[in-house]
């Protein structure tokens, strides 16, 4: 639960004082990808400061590169 | 405004860069040979630096991501950008969770880690949005203070060194050494290709191939006084049994009796080369995120980026041992990225400038990309 709390403070700050601002160019694709990656991102978070596991790129390059060289 | 460094500022954000995490990781296993496997190691970026050095002449005034869309296009280009970009979320978001794993542990154990995250992506975001000049500056400022601390415990320490604890040199064998050297080729020397996106703000007019010259050299330098104080006061075999090495061997240095507890130097000048590493790594990301996208201003990527080097560096692994367990195997995971993609991009921008000269065509523009 600190962690949700932390990240959804955080994450109001950076919509309060970044993502507002940006979002008065005049650039749509700008829009649209700080959107996307906001959301994703503050998801992916809120799942992970719930408990749920997220599956992290490591694991599968380690048994990737473990595969090739042993 | 074009953000411009000079060579002096330019030296200094990779020597620090370079330095990162070594200043309190120590280098390689910490064994009594590492320091002879710092040495092999620079001696094998040697050929490397030239093709860095050698693709960054071709174009002045570009940097790496420029210089792949103008060699190979617009598909291909964006493909090895999205490759690299790839790359440096991934090696950033290490970055990070290695640095808050060290406050966590060492300093402030009650403290969430995902807050020294924040603190730390908060402040090389800014850094981003600064721009290229403010990194410059804040380098130059604070290499000295670096320099001065390791000169100062080296100094303080050499009352407790055992320089037998180095003895004898080359114990570990040549393939040991070699193996240990082609690491640290890779972690940290090669590393700098991430610093070649930054290159376009470099000043054209100065000797831009002693950059890497100089900022590797005195990396070298202060990793092997490091690595070299740490062996000869605690010892290779107390060495390997430690996380962090440089701050325990610092801790136990004292100076009389009232000037002890030292280790908070060690612990502000990792977290000064951190914030220049993670601020380099978010620098190349938000580059690469700006070209991908074909958005104009890099500095609007920096939250963007950011956010995402966040969240990959929450998950990234559960606990230091899978982190161990990484590192292992990250020099055959980063050679492609950090070796081989060079190489094919020199050769690819030497064809293209052999057959300019042949065909002279008009400049590419790159707003076209």
């Amino acid at each position: 639960m600190p962690y949700i709390i932390i990240c959804l403070v955080f994450y109001l700050f950076v919509l309060l004082l970044d993502m507002i601002p940006a979002f008065k160019e005049k650039s749509i694709r700008l829009k649209i990808i700080y959107t996307v990656v906001f959301a994703a991102t503050l998801s992916v978070n809120v799942l992970y400061g719930l408990g749920f596991h997220i599956p992290s790129p490591a694991p599968p390059i380690v048994h990737l590169i473990q595969s090739i060289f042993s | 405004m074009k953000e411009i460094i000079n060579r002096k500022q330019a030296v200094s954000v990779l020597a620090m860069f370079l330095m990162g995490t070594n200043t309190v990781l120590g280098a390689g296993s910490n064994s009594r040979d590492t320091w002879l496997s710092i040495l092999l190691g620079a001696l094998f970026f040697a050929p490397v630096a030239l093709v860095y050095m050698r693709i960054t002449n071709l174009y002045p005034g570009k940097n790496l991501y420029d210089i792949i869309l103008i060699v190979f296009g617009k598909i291909t280009g964006k493909i090895m950008v999205a490759i690299f970009t790839l790359y440096a979320i991934h090696v950033g978001a290490l970055v990070l969770r290695e640095f808050t794993e060290f406050m966590h542990i060492a300093a402030m154990s009650g403290t969430p880690q995902v807050v020294f995250l924040i603190l730390m992506l908060s402040l090389s975001a800014w850094m981003v949005k600064s721009g290229v000049e403010i990194l410059g500056r804040f380098s130059k400022f604070i290499l000295p203070i670096i320099l001065a601390e390791i000169a100062i415990t080296f100094i303080i320490a050499l009352k407790d060194m055992d320089f037998s604890n180095l003895m004898p040199v080359g114990h570990s064998g040549f393939g040991s050494i070699a193996s240990e050297a082609y690491s640290l080729f890779i972690l940290p020397f090669s590393e700098a290709v991430i610093f070649l996106t930054l290159y376009r703000s470099v000043k054209t007019d100065q000797k831009r191939n002693s950059i890497l010259v100089y900022g590797t050299g005195i990396a070298v330098v202060l990793m092997m006084i490091v690595i070299i104080r740490n062996i000869a006061v605690l010892g290779p075999e107390n060495l390997k049994l430690l996380y962090f090495p440089t701050y325990t061997t610092v801790s136990v240095l004292s100076l009389g009796d009232f000037f002890t507890r030292m280790e908070i130097l060690v612990a502000a000048v990792y977290l000064l080369c951190g914030l220049v590493k993670a601020s380099v790594f978010l620098f190349a990301v938000s580059f690469g995120m700006s070209k991908l996208f074909n958005v104009e201003n890099y500095k609007s990527m920096a939250f963007p980026a950011g956010l995402i080097m966040l969240t990959l560096a929450s998950i990234i692994y559960s606990s230091i041992s899978e982190s161990v367990e990484f590192l292992e195997i990250f020099r055959y995971y980063a050679t492609p990225f950090q070796v081989i993609l060079p190489v094919i991009i020199w050769l690819g921008a030497e064809i293209k400038n052999f057959l300019n000269k042949i065909n002279p065509k008009t400049p590419l523009d790159l707003s076209d990309l």
